[in-house]
């Protein structure tokens, strides 16, 4: 079964002992058969924003399969719209990420709204990373009010992804991104009664997490097969707008990957 | 393989189905030979009520189930007579849970008990999610010489595994929240494969997140064995490392 990872790293998160260059992304993720991938800039993480979205873009110049998030910092406003309209016009952004680290105490800041409405111009999904019922309750409370956006809950809230599943399912603009640490037996099946198959999509964190740390959960998952398919790669190929390609993650046009 | 870390019981913090029945049913889906396990009553209520469920439980399992014992050092009163009831009926391993029932690590009542855990050459399990855990376990163990094994270690924190693990040979840890072949082999390589555990948290969590990272290590057969069983064998032997 074809895989899409919709949310991996480009670069070293600080506590990884792994350095997520390209050449370790395509090699672990095609090990796991994910044959597409949506990657964002660990530098942006915790960083200068702007330099890890630049760095980023060097990376993935040429490859096939790999794409990235436009990494915005709603302490720089104004900045990070400049970056969605310098990268977004372009076809290897797919997305725009706001990472936790950097969101500042609540999510739904007067700088994200700022963001977000640039952001509907482009027509991309947002993804937040979320570790908590707050962080949650934060995406959900944007996600009503920017309609037009597609949000992606990032890591489900973590350990309260119990209130992700519940608040996400009457939001149709909510898509519950399901990588975490937490592998709780129950979240899948839960998740695809509440938010339905259709707005769940897996995300690897890699280097931060290994993709068959994630996959196992779906694995496991007391799900229907079709409902699996859905999950590792369907809603992630029309929420990204993805072509089917037949080649592997990470072959650079015209070369091959040394 | 002998999945050291499984429960059973009533799960209060959310809903979920961890009866006896579905534990088995898991481990049978899985391949999983045996389970040290234990009653969540014994976490959540009463521990010596919990310690009672647990051996009744795993008694009538054919050798399936393996107990580990609790006891809550909040209570501490009849806690070392606990200890040692349930150590002459075989019980060897024993897990506190300082996260659930909200006691801090330098509460009193613990060093007695740790104590005579090491006293009487059993095998602490203790929770350590979060950053620092480890360390601080490592320190409050060292003393006794208190063979532990480290719960539900985050695979990002493994700098500080790399930092405790040389020096407190007391300590082993389950591969559970590794959740990277990477992380396991080089521990594995740096410490040896004696100081990991597989565990799952099943039926709480899934089975096939614990176990996948850990066959796609680079560990030699021999190496895979013992952390997939061998090393819990011996400890529940007497024996382990």
């Amino acid at each position: 079964m074809p895989i899409v990872d919709s949310h991996a790293f480009f670069g070293r998160p600080p506590e990884s002992v792994r350095a997520g260059t390209m050449r370790e992304v395509d090699s672990v993720l095609g090990s796991c058969h994910i044959s597409a991938a949506i990657l964002a800039s660990a530098q942006a993480e915790r960083g200068d924003f702007r330099r890890g979205n630049e760095e980023l873009g060097r990376a993935l110049a040429g490859y096939h399969n790999v794409f990235g998030y436009v990494t915005v910092h709603p302490s720089y406003p104004e900045e990070s719209v400049e970056e969605l309209r310098r990268r977004l016009s372009q076809e290897v952004w797919r997305a725009v990420k706001l990472p936790r680290p950097i969101a500042g105490p609540r999510i739904a800041s007067e700088g994200l709204r700022t963001i977000l409405h640039a952001a509907r111009r482009y027509g991309r999904p947002l993804l937040i990373d979320t570790e908590s019922d707050t962080d949650v309750r934060d995406v959900v409370e944007l996600a009503n009010e920017y309609q037009s956006v597609k949000f992606l809950v990032g890591g489900m809230g973590g350990s309260h992804w119990e209130t992700a599943v519940r608040l996400c399912a009457q939001v149709l603009n909510t898509t519950l991104e399901i990588g975490s640490l937490e592998a709780d037996q129950d979240k899948l099946r839960d998740a695809v009664a509440a938010v339905t198959p259709r707005r769940i999509v897996f995300g690897s964190r890699f280097p931060e997490l290994h993709p068959l740390f994630v996959l196992g959960m779906v694995k496991d998952a007391a799900i229907e097969e079709a409902d699996r398919q859905r999950i590792l790669f369907r809603n992630a190929m029309e929420l990204f707008e993805l072509q089917p390609t037949a080649e592997t993650i990470g072959a650079r046009r015209g070369e091959a990957v040394a | 393989m002998i999945d050291a870390n499984t429960l059973f019981g009533f799960w209060p913090l959310r809903r979920a189905d961890i009866s006896p029945e579905t534990l088995v049913s898991t481990l049978k889906k899985h391949k999983l030979k045996a389970a040290l396990t234990l009653s969540t009553t014994g976490i959540f209520a009463d521990f010596q009520r919990g310690n009672e469920e647990t051996l009744q439980v795993c008694g009538q399992s054919n050798g399936m189930l393996l107990p580990i014992g609790t006891i809550d050092p909040r209570r501490y009163v009849g806690s070392l007579e606990e200890i040692d009831k349930y150590l002459k009926q075989g019980v060897r391993v024993w897990r506190l849970f300082w996260e659930q029932q909200g006691f801090d690590l330098d509460l009193h009542p613990l060093t007695e008990i740790l104590k005579r855990l090491a006293e009487r050459g059993a095998t602490l399990q203790v929770d350590a999610t979060r950053r620092g855990d480890p360390s601080r376990i490592a320190v409050r163990t060292k003393p006794f010489g208190l063979r532990t094994i480290l719960l539900g270690v985050d695979g990002r924190h493994v700098g500080e595994l790399v930092s405790i693990l040389g020096e407190h040979e007391q300590l082993l840890v389950e591969t559970r929240r590794l959740a990277d072949p990477q992380v396991v082999t080089a521990l594995a390589q740096r410490f040896g494969a004696t100081r990991l555990v597989f565990g799952t948290a099943s039926p709480l969590q899934y089975v096939s997140s614990a176990k996948l990272p850990l066959e796609a290590a680079q560990l030699t057969d021999e190496q895979k064995a013992l952390v997939m069983g061998g090393n819990v064998r011996a400890l529940l032997a007497g024996t382990g490392a």
